[in-house]
C-alpha cells in the first residue's frame, strides 16, 4: 500500500499576523484552521484525523478540545520544524490506510510576542545527550555556524554566496504584502549586518515572528468535489542525522537520505523540479539543503546559490514567499513551506508567481544541523 | 495592578491597560469615578511606561493607557503612517469606554495624538496635558542615524542616554529602556521620522480646550522653549518646566508630573 499520488492537500491558510501580542497561539491555531476549512470548503465536522505540535507533550488533546474536535486518529509527532511537513506525510499514510479521511493540520505561536529567545538562547537540558552537550553552551544559531565555517573551509565558500541567498529571499519579500520585512538589502547590507555567530551575520538568520498556518489533505479522490484545485503528494520521506561525540561530520545533512529517497518515490528526477520550499533558518541552511538534496554537487552549493538562480523567475525558484528570513518563522516554519508550495502549483503565487509551476519539492529541517537533526522532503504535485 | 484590553482596530487589534476593576473581554471597564486620564505614550513607547506616573498619581483618579498599533502589546508591524489614523483610535477607544469627562495626557507622539484627537472634537475630552511636546520637535539626526543602523542589523539594540537628564540615575534609565525593547526599533524609528516632518502648530491651531504644557528642563525631543512655543498656538495653555527631567519626564519625575495632572484636573472642575 502507497500513498503516493493518492492523497491531496485541498485547504491552505497563512495567517497573516506576524506581530499578534493580542492573539494566543490557540488563538492562532484555531483562525488558521478556520482558514484552511473554509479554503478547503469543508467544516470543523468533516476533520477526523488531527495533527499538530509545538502545544506541549499532550497539548494536541487541549488544542482537538480548544476546537471541538473528535477526532478518529491523532498526531502530534515533534521532530523539530520540520514537524509539519511530518504530518503531511504521516496524513497521506494515514488518509491512504484508512485511518482517517480529513486530515488537518494546524499550527500557531507567539514566539515574538512572547519573547522567545529561539536561535541564541541556551540549549535545554531535556534529553541524555544534553548532559554532554548542554553544559558547554551550545546554540541553535552556533551549530548552524559551525556547518557554515566547515562549508567555508572544506570548499571555499564564500559569506557573499550565503548573504546572496538572503538578497534573494528579500527580494521575494518585497512582494509578499504580509512579509514582516519588505525593505530590498543587498549582500552589502547582509555583510555589514552584525556578527550574531560567525561567519554568519544577523541577515543570514531567520527572523523571530508571531504566526500560524493550517492545511487540509484528503484522498485525491474526494479533492475532486471540493472548491480548489488539488494538490498530490506525490512522494516523500524522513530521515534523522545524531552526530555523536567524536564521530561529528557537520555536513552530513539529513536531506542526503530523504531527498532522494523522496524523489525515487514520486518517480521523478531533480529536473522535474520546478521550486524549492526550503526551510530557511539561516542562509548556510538552505546551502547546505539544496546541495544534499542533489540539486548541485558537494561543494557547489555557494556559486550554485549565487546570482539570481533560486529567484522566483530564476532557474530553481526557493522560498518564493520570503522563507523565514524575511517573511516569517514563528519559531517552527515547516507548514508554511508546504503552504507556498501549495499556493505556487495553484497559481496563486501572486507577484512571485513560477511560471507553469506544475512540480513542487519542499524540505523541512528540524533540530540544529550540525547535531541532531530531522529532515522531511515532500513532492507535490499540481493535481 | 493594571487591567488589560484588546479593542478590534483596523487589521488588528489594540491593546489597552487600565485601573479598576476588570470586565468581560467585550464590556467597557467602568475604570472608577470621577474624570479619567487616557495617557498616549511616546515615539516607540507603549502602555507601560506609564506605570510610574500612574503609581504616583494614587488608586482614586480612573485612567487608561493604549498602546499605538505595532508599540507594546498591539498587533502589527507597522506604526502609524500620520497622526489621522491615531486620532481616529483615539476616538474610537473614547467611544467604545463611553466615558465622559476625560483629560487626554500625551506624551510626545502622545501629544501629537491628544492634540489630533482634540482638533477632531473627540467626545468627552475636556482637557488636554501635552508632556515633553513641542512645536516643532526637536529629533536629533544621531539619533535617527543609530536607529537607521539598528534597524539594518548593523548595531545592536539602542539603550542611549539622550532621553534623559543628566541628573538622572542609571536605575530610572534601565525602567525606561525594559519598556523600550517592547517596541521593534523599526516602529521606533518610523514614529521618529513623523515626529520629525510633522506640523504640530496647524495641529494646534484648532484647540480650543484648556492644556497644561509640561517639558523636562534637560528635554532634547521637546525642549522648553519649543514647549513655550506650542503653548502660543494653543487657546487657553498653561507652560511647567520640571527640573531634572529629559524626554522620560513621566519615568524621571512622575510624583511632580502627578502633583501638575492632579492639580490641572482639579482646575476643570
Amino acid at each position: 500500500m502507497r500513498p503516493w499520488g493518492k492523497v491531496a492537500v485541498v485547504g491552505a491558510y497563512e495567517h497573516p499576523a506576524r506581530h499578534a501580542p493580542h492573539l494566543t497561539p490557540y488563538q492562532l491555531h484555531a483562525e488558521s484552521a478556520r482558514g484552511a476549512l473554509a479554503d478547503a470548503g469543508l467544516s470543523l465536522a468533516d476533520v477526523d484525523g488531527f495533527f499538530t505540535s509545538g502545544v506541549g507533550p499532550i497539548g494536541i488533546l487541549s488544542l482537538a478540545g480548544h476546537l471541538d474536535l473528535h477526532p478518529d486518529y491523532l498526531d502530534s509527532s515533534s521532530i523539530g520544524g520540520s514537524s509539519f511537513v511530518s504530518h503531511c506525510l504521516h496524513a497521506a499514510a494515514a488518509i491512504d490506510a484508512g485511518l482517517c479521511s480529513v486530515a488537518l493540520v494546524t499550527y500557531g505561536s507567539t514566539a515574538a510576542s512572547s519573547r522567545f529567545r529561539i536561535g541564541t538562547g541556551g540549549a535545554g537540558a531535556a534529553d541524555p545527550p544534553d548532559a554532554f552537550e548542554a553544559c558547554y553552551g551550545p546554540t541553535i544559531v552556533g551549530s548552524y555556524a559551525l556547518v557554515a565555517q566547515r562549508h567555508m573551509h572544506e570548499y571555499g565558500t564564500t559569506s557573499e554566496q550565503l548573504a546572496a541567498i538572503a538578497v534573494t529571499t528579500r527580494r521575494h519579500a518585497t512582494m509578499n504584502p504580509h512579509a514582516k520585512y519588505r525593505d530590498p538589502i543587498t549582500i552589502d547590507d547582509v555583510l555589514a549586518s552584525r556578527p550574531i555567530s560567525t561567519p554568519l551575520h544577523l541577515l543570514d538568520c531567520c527572523m523571530i515572528s508571531d504566526g500560524g498556518g493550517a492545511l487540509v489533505l484528503t484522498s485525491a479522490e474526494r479533492a475532486r468535489d471540493l472548491r480548489r484545485r488539488p494538490v498530490v503528494i506525490l512522494g516523500g520521506a524522513e530521515a534523522a542525522r545524531h552526530q555523536g561525540v567524536g564521530e561529528r561530520d557537520l555536513l552530513d545533512i539529513a536531506a542526503r537520505q530523504s531527498g532522494p529517497t523522496a524523489l525515487g518515490r514520486a518517480g521523478i528526477g531533480h529536473g522535474d523540479v520546478d521550486l524549492c520550499m526550503v526551510y530557511d533558518s539561516y542562509t548556510i541552511t538552505v546551502l547546505a539543503t539544496l546541495e544534499a538534496l542533489g540539486f548541485c554537487a558537494p561543494g557547489e552549493g555557494g556559486a550554485f546559490c549565487a546570482g539570481d538562480r533560486l529567484a522566483f523567475d530564476g532557474a530553481l525558484p526557493t522560498n518564493t514567499d520570503g522563507g523565514g528570513l524575511s517573511s516569517n518563522h514563528p519559531g517552527m516554519r515547516g507548514i508554511f513551506l508546504v503552504i507556498e508550495a501549495t499556493r505556487q502549483l495553484r497559481g496563486d503565487g501572486g507577484m512571485t508567481q513560477v511560471q507553469d509551476a506544475e512540480v513542487a519539492l519542499v524540505h523541512g529541517t528540524g533540530g540544529m544541523l550540525g547535531q541532531r537533526h530531522s529532515g522531511v522532503t515532500l513532492v507535490l504535485g499540481r493535481g | 495592578v493594571s487591567a488589560h484590553k484588546y479593542l478590534p482596530f483596523g487589521d488588528g487589534s489594540v491593546h489597552l491597560a487600565h485601573g479598576g476593576p476588570t470586565t468581560l473581554p467585550t464590556v467597557p471597564p467602568p475604570l472608577g469615578d470621577g474624570t479619567a486620564c487616557l495617557l498616549l505614550h511616546a515615539a516607540g513607547g507603549s502602555a507601560g511606561a506609564w506605570r510610574p506616573l500612574v503609581d504616583a498619581i494614587g488608586p482614586t483618579r480612573p485612567w487608561a493607557a493604549l498602546d499605538l498599533p505595532a508599540h507594546g502589546r498591539s498587533g502589527g508591524v507597522a506604526g502609524p503612517a500620520g497622526m489621522e489614523a491615531v486620532a481616529e483610535l483615539v476616538g474610537a477607544t473614547l467611544s467604545w469606554l463611553g466615558r465622559r469627562p476625560v483629560v487626554i495626557v500625551g506624551w510626545g507622539l502622545g501629544g501629537a495624538a491628544a492634540l489630533a484627537a482634540a482638533g477632531r472634537g473627540a467626545a468627552g475630552v475636556i482637557g488636554l496635558v501635552l508632556v515633553g511636546t513641542a512645536a516643532p520637535f526637536a529629533v536629533p539626526d544621531e539619533l535617527l542615524a543609530v536607529l537607521g543602523d539598528v534597524v539594518r542589523g548593523r548595531r545592536p539594540q539602542h539603550f542611549g542616554t539622550e532621553g534623559f537628564a543628566p541628573t538622572t540615575g542609571l536605575d530610572v534609565m534601565k525602567i525606561a529602556w525594559t519598556e523600550q525593547v517592547q517596541t521593534d526599533p523599526r516602529v521606533w524609528l518610523s514614529d521618529l521620522e513623523l515626529l520629525a516632518r510633522l506640523d504640530v502648530p496647524a495641529l494646534a491651531r484648532g484647540v480650543r480646550l484648556p492644556t497644561l504644557v509640561v517639558t523636562g528642563a534637560s528635554d532634547r525631543f521637546a525642549p522648553p522653549d519649543g514647549a513655550r512655543a506650542l503653548a502660543t498656538t494653543l487657546a487657553d495653555a498653561r507652560v511647567e518646566i520640571v527640573e531634572d527631567a529629559g524626554h522620560h519626564l513621566p519615568i524621571e519625575q512622575p510624583a511632580r508630573l502627578a502633583t501638575l495632572v492632579a492639580g490641572f484636573v482639579e482646575t476643570l472642575g
